[in-house]
C-alpha cells in the first residue's frame, strides 16, 4: 500500500539569529496546522578563551547549526517503529555557501537519518550582522600550548578516560568541554570537574543551550542527536584552541552498542558516539572549515573496566560517586536507578575493576518491586552468552570474525569504514575488537555474581538466558 | 501520514529513556496467541507452527511493501556491482554496504523496516564475503527471505520474554526445543512467500501452507490399538 502524504514535511523550523538572548524558533506542526514560537539560546561566554583573537565564522556557523540540530530535535516528536519524521530546518548563517553546497548537505543528513531515525532537510540562509558578544568581543588569549580538547559529560568513561590520557597523552593541557539544556548534567559536570583538583593542567568549558517558553511543546522522548550536538559543540571548543582533534572519552562496549536481541532494531540502542558517528562528524566538521579535523576515541578498543582501572591506578576510587551513568535518573536521592542498561555497565565495571561503588542506587537501596527491574539484566547477559557462544566456536580469529559479523554485521562497517582513521590494518582491527569482546566477556564471568546480587529477589532460581547460560 | 501519536512514541510495555537503550519486555500482541500454544504443547508441531505463521503473516503483509522494492533495489546494486566487476571475490564491500545504507537513507518510511532489510542484505552480503553463498542471481529473493526472517526472530522468537518459567509453567528448555521443532516448518514458508512476493512485488498475496491432510482409515486397516 503507497502512502500518499499532504505535505511533504512533518516540521519545518525557522531560526532566528542563534544569540545569547532574545533568539527564536519558530515551529510548523503541518499535520496539525500548529504554530509555535519558542526562545533558544546558547551561552557561549567561555569561548572567549581561545587561541585566535578573530572569532572564525565557520566557527559560529558550525556552534548555530548544533543549537539548530538540538532545538529541532527536542521539539519534534519522532518515532523509531513508525513512520519517519520531516524535519526541515531553515537557519541564518554567515557563509551560507558552504553549507548550501550539495557534499555538505549529503554529509549533513546522512548523519541525522543515521543516528535519529528521522529525515532532515536543510536551508541555509545569509544571516545580517551576528548579535553574539563572543563574535565582537576580543578573545582572552590562551597560553598556546599543546591541549587535549576532550568531552565532557559528568559521567564515569569521561572521568576514568581522562586519568587515563594524564597518563598516557603528551598533550601539556586538557580541556574538558561540557554542553546540554539540562541544569543538573550542567551542575555535575562542574562537580565533577572541581573535585579532580588539578587546575593547572585541567580546565572546564561549558556552553549551555536553554529553551525559553517551551513548557507547554510536547517534546521528543527520544532525543537521539544528543551526541551529534556534543560533538559538533566540542568540535567547535577544539577549533577555537586551535586543535585538529577532539577526545571522546568512551569505551568501547558502550560506544558501538550491539543490540541485546535481535527484538532490539536499528536506534532503539543509541549511535550517540558510535564510532561512524564520530567519523562522520569528523567528515561534517572537516567540510565546513576546509581541513582535516578529527573526532576521535581513543578507548574504542577498551572495555569501561578497564577505563576504570586506570582510576584504581590513582587512588580517585571516590569520585567514581560524584560520577553519572544513568538513563533513567529519579528527581529523588538517590537519584540513579541502578537497573538501567547504563547502570548496570557502570556496577560490572566497577566491580570487574575491583574499584568499590558506593555509588547510591535506587536498586538496591530501596525497595522497587513494581516495574520489572531485572529486564535490561536479563537482556544483557542473553548479549554476553550470545557473543561467548559465537567466540567458543573456534580459537581461529578469522572464524570468530565471521561468527560474530554474522550476528552484528555492523562489526564488519565499522571496520571497513574506520580502519584507517584508526592507523590499522582491517586485520589488526578485526583482532583489537575479538579482544574487545572476550575481555567484556571474561569480565561477566569474574565478576557477574556481584552483580546479580543486586537482583537476587528478581532473578532467583532462572537460567539468565535462552541460550547456553553465561557462568556467574 | 499523520505524526506519530504519544502512545505510539512509547510503545505499552517498553522501556523507554531519553537516550537509553529501548528494551521490550514481551511480545505483541500479534504473537501472543502462538506464544501461549507453543507454552501449552497441546497442538501437535505442525499445528503449532501454523498460529506463529498465521501472525507472521498477517505481519508481514501489515508492514507492506516498502522492504520488496527495496531488497529488489539492493539486490539490483548488487547485480550490477558483480557483473561490472565479474568476481564475487574482487567486490568492495565497503561500497556496497555503503550503497545499501544509502538506499535506505533516501527511501522515505519507518526506520525499523528499513533496518531490518538492511539487516537481511547485509547478511547476504555477509554470506558473499565470507564464501558462505557463491551466487547472486537469487539476490532478491534471498535478500527478501532475509527479511522475513528478520521480521520472524524480531517480532517473535527474540521477544520471547526472558524468563525463568514460561507461560503454563514451562522450562525455557523446553520452549526452545518446540521453537526448533516448528522452525523447518516456519523457514519453508518463509521462502515460499519469498519467491511469491517478489514474484509479485507485493506481500499482499502470501499464504499460508495447506494443511498436511489427515489420512482417512481404511476401514479394512487393522489399527491395532
Amino acid at each position: 500500500m503507497e502512502e500518499h502524504y499532504k505535505f511533504d514535511k512533518d516540521y519545518t523550523f525557522t531560526f532566528g539569529p542563534i544569540e545569547n538572548g532574545n533568539g527564536s524558533v519558530h515551529v510548523i506542526e503541518h499535520n496539525s496546522g500548529l504554530e509555535d514560537h519558542i526562545g533558544i539560546n546558547i551561552f557561549d561566554q567561555d569561548f572567549q578563551y581561545r587561541s585566535s583573537h578573530k572569532f572564525p565564522t565557520v566557527v559560529a556557523d558550525l556552534i548555530d547549526l548544533a543549537v539548530s540540530i538540538h532545538a529541532s530535535d527536542r521539539l519534534a516528536l519522532q518515532s523509531i517503529r513508525y513512520e519517519q519524521t520531516r524535519i526541515h530546518v531553515i537557519l541564518p548563517v554567515r557563509v551560507p555557501e558552504v553549507m548550501n553546497s550539495s557534499t555538505f548537505l549529503v554529509k549533513l543528513v546522512n548523519l541525522l537519518g543515521w543516528t535519529t531515525a528521522s529525515q532532515w532537510s536543510f536551508e541555509f540562509l545569509k544571516c545580517a550582522d551576528s548579535e553574539r558578544l563572543i563574535e565582537r568581543q576580543g578573545a582572552i588569549p590562551v597560553i598556546p600550548r599543546s591541549c587535549e580538547v576532550a568531552l565532557w559529560s559528568g559521567g564515569l568513561d569521561a572521568l576514568a578516560g581522562l586519568y587515563a590520557r594524564l597518563a598516557s597523552s603528551d598533550a601539556e593541557s586538557f580541556l574538558l568541554f561540557g554542553t546540554g539544556s539540562n541544569n543538573i548534567t550542567y551542575a555535575r559536570q562542574k562537580q565533577v570537574y572541581e573535585s579532580l583538583k588539578i587546575p593547572y593542567r585541567v580546565d572546564l568549558s561549558r556552553i549551555p543551550i536553554r529553551f525559553t517558553g517551551s513548557n507547554l511543546h510536547r517534546k521528543n522522548k527520544i532525543s537521539r542527536a544528543r551526541g551529534v550536538v556534543f560533538t559538533l559543540l566540542g568540535s567547535a571548543c577544539a577549533y577555537l584552541m586551535g586543535q585538529k582533534t577532539l577526545h571522546v572519552y568512551e569505551n568501547g562496549i558502550g560506544a558501538i552498542n550491539l543490540p541485546y536481541r535481535k527484538s532490539a532494531v536499528g536506534l532503539e540502542h543509541t549511535r550517540s558516539v558510535h564510532p561512524l558517528t564520530l567519523l562522520q562528524v569528523s567528515g561534517i566538521v572537516s567540510e565546513l572549515i576546509g581541513e582535516k579535523f578529527t573526532v576521535y576515541n581513543p578507548f574504542l578498543f577498551w572495555t569501561k573496566a578497564e577505563m576504570c582501572k586506570e582510576l584504581a591506578k590513582y587512588e580517585k576510587d571516590d569520585l567514581v560517586a560524584l560520577t553519572m551513568s544513568c538513563d533513567s535518573p529519579h528527581r529523588q536521592q538517590p537519584t540513579q536507578c541502578g537497573y538501567c542498561s547504563s547502570c548496570i555497565l557502570r556496577k560490572q565495571a566497577l566491580a570487574a575493576s575491583h574499584i568499590k561503588d558506593k555509588t547510591s542506587y535506587v536498586l538496591p537501596s530501596k525497595n522497587k518491586r513494581t516495574d520489572d527491574v531485572s529486564l535490561h539484566l536479563r537482556h544483557m547477559l542473553d548479549q554476553v552468552s550470545t557473543i561467548q557462544s559465537l567466540l567458543n566456536v573456534s580459537r581461529t580469529p578469522s572464524a570468530q570474525w565471521q561468527g560474530l559479523t554474522k550476528q552484528f554485521p555492523i562489526l564488519d562497517d565499522i571496520v571497513d569504514r574506520s580502519a584507517s582513521a584508526e592507523n590499522l590494518t582491517a586485520s589488526e582491527m578485526q583482532q583489537k575488537l575479538i579482544q574487545l569482546y572476550q575481555s567484556y566477556v571474561n569480565e561477566w564471568d569474574n565478576a557477574g555474581s556481584q552483580i546479580l546480587a543486586n537482583f537476587s529477589d528478581q532473578i532467583s532460581g532462572m537460567p539468565l538466558s535462552n541460550r547456553s547460560p553465561i557462568t556467574v | 501520514m499523520g505524526l506519530p501519536s504519544k502512545k505510539s512514541l512509547l510503545q505499552v510495555g517498553d522501556e523507554n529513556m531519553p537516550d537509553g537503550d529501548i528494551v521490550h519486555s514481551g511480545l505483541g500482541r500479534l504473537y501472543k496467541k502462538p506464544y501461549e500454544w507453543l507454552c501449552e504443547g497441546k497442538a501437535t508441531s505442525e499445528e503449532c507452527a501454523r498460529t506463529p505463521l498465521a501472525a507472521l503473516k498477517k505481519d508481514i503483509i501489515r508492514k507492506g511493501n516498502l522492504p520488496v522494492r527495496l531488497s529488489q533495489y539492493m539486490a539490483e546494486r548488487l547485480i550490477q556491482t558483480v557483473n561490472a566487476i565479474g568476481d564475487i571475490s574482487a567486490v568492495n564491500w565497503t561500497a556496497v554496504n555503503t550503497a545499501f545504507d544509502q538506499i535506505a537513507q533516501q527511501t522515505h518510511g519507518s526506520h525499523a523496516l528499513k533496518e531490518l532489510t538492511l539487516r537481511a542484505a547485509k547478511s547476504f552480503l555477509h554470506d558473499l564475503r565470507y564464501g558462505q553463498e557463491t551466487t547472486i542471481s537469487n539476490a532478491p529473493t534471498a535478500i527478501l527471505k532475509g527479511f522475513f526472517h528478520e521480521v520472524y526472530e524480531s517480532e517473535f522468537k527474540d521477544r520471547i520474554p526472558l524468563t525463568p518459567t514460561h507461560h503454563a509453567g514451562v522450562d525455557p528448555t523446553i520452549l526452545d526445543q518446540r521453537i526448533g521443532n516448528i522452525e523447518p516448518t516456519i523457514f519453508t514458508a518463509i521462502q515460499k512467500w519469498a519467491n511469491k512476493a517478489v514474484h509479485d512485488g507485493s506481500v499482499k498475496n502470501i499464504r499460508l501452507p495447506r494443511r498436511e491432510k489427515i489420512k482417512e482409515i481404511d476401514l479394512n486397516e487393522n489399527i491395532g490399538w
